[in-house]
């Protein structure tokens, strides 16, 4: 299990890293979850089902005002124009292009899978239960982490091991 | 003028794909954005269209159904068709080209991507 969460924190690490580059010209720094708890301005957070070839879950939680950020470059909109709508859509999407890259990246290149559909979600700390992996950055300052939730690690484990 | 029609769930990736088109040579071009497929289905039966881009994974109708569509129906049949997909890998991408998409890139995109995929398209008349 250690190997494949080894495995799992590389790829979230590099996809992530390609992906904020890519979508919004942000770099990002490795961070703690002691940072993150220092940070006391709202944050976001979206989640994405994996439904094939295994289940799994992605979280993303991104500090607003990061979110806001790169709305207004991506969008040359002024802060008051900006609508919760837009920012909630800009987090779903990073998720979505995030868990595509990172899944292909982990699994067989013949191999497909599927994803559903991101739901920005409230506050809603993932269980210890559940969490396979939870990695900590920060862009600009601001923190951003990524989880992967997984009901039955067996099964992962059974998977990625064969 | 080109007609382009984009269908992504996602009001961001249309913009950024809309940015990435202007920016390599279609800056002209009208576009139509669609939120799913049934929607870029009703906008490319309604007026003809010089290009279609779609995501795969969207509501009501994603961008595989969208497709069969399109190449099922005679007017539309070469209406070429972009897909832009989070959730693609080689086998998706080889699957979507024998159904008859013009090309298949990943999430992200950006301005160097399209131009190699869209070069065929670029000088095309209307």
């Amino acid at each position: 299990m250690d190997a494949i969460k080894q495995l799992f924190a590389e790829k979230l690490t590099e996809t992530l890293e390609e992906t904020l580059e890519n979508m919004a010209f942000l770099s990002i720094d490795p961070a703690t979850a002691e940072t993150a708890a220092e940070y006391s301005n709202p944050l976001k957070e979206v989640h994405l089902l994996v439904t094939a070839p295994v289940l799994m879950e992605l979280r993303l939680r991104m500090a607003e005002e990061l979110l806001f950020q790169v709305v207004e470059t991506m969008y040359i909109m002024d802060r008051t124009d900006v609508t919760e709508q837009l920012i909630n859509d800009l987090l779903s999407e990073i998720l979505n292009t995030l868990a595509g890259r990172f899944m292909a990246d982990i699994l067989p290149t013949n191999q497909t899978f599927s994803l559903g559909l991101p739901e920005v979600m409230e506050d809603n700390s993932p269980s210890e239960d559940n969490l396979l992996l939870q990695t900590f950055f920060q862009a600009d300052e601001h923190p951003l982490s990524v989880s992967i939730m997984a009901p039955d690690m067996d099964d992962i484990v059974e998977y990625f091991e064969a | 003028m080109k007609r382009i029609v984009i269908a992504d769930d996602s009001a961001t990736a249309r913009m950024m794909i809309r940015r990435c088109l202007e920016i390599v040579g279609f800056g002209e071009a009208e576009f139509v954005e669609a939120e799913n497929g049934r929607e870029a289905l009703t906008h490319v039966k309604q007026s003809p269209a010089f290009l279609l881009v779609s995501d795969l994974n969207m509501p009501i109708m994603d961008g595989e159904a969208l497709l069969k569509w399109v190449k099922a129906s005679p007017k539309l049949v070469d209406l070429p068709v972009l897909i832009i997909t989070s959730a693609g890998n080689p086998a998706k991408a080889e699957q979507l080209l024998n159904m008859g998409a013009f090309a298949v890139v990943n999430k992200p995109v950006n301005p160097a991507l399209l131009n190699d995929v869209l070069a065929p398209l670029l000088d095309k008349e209307d």
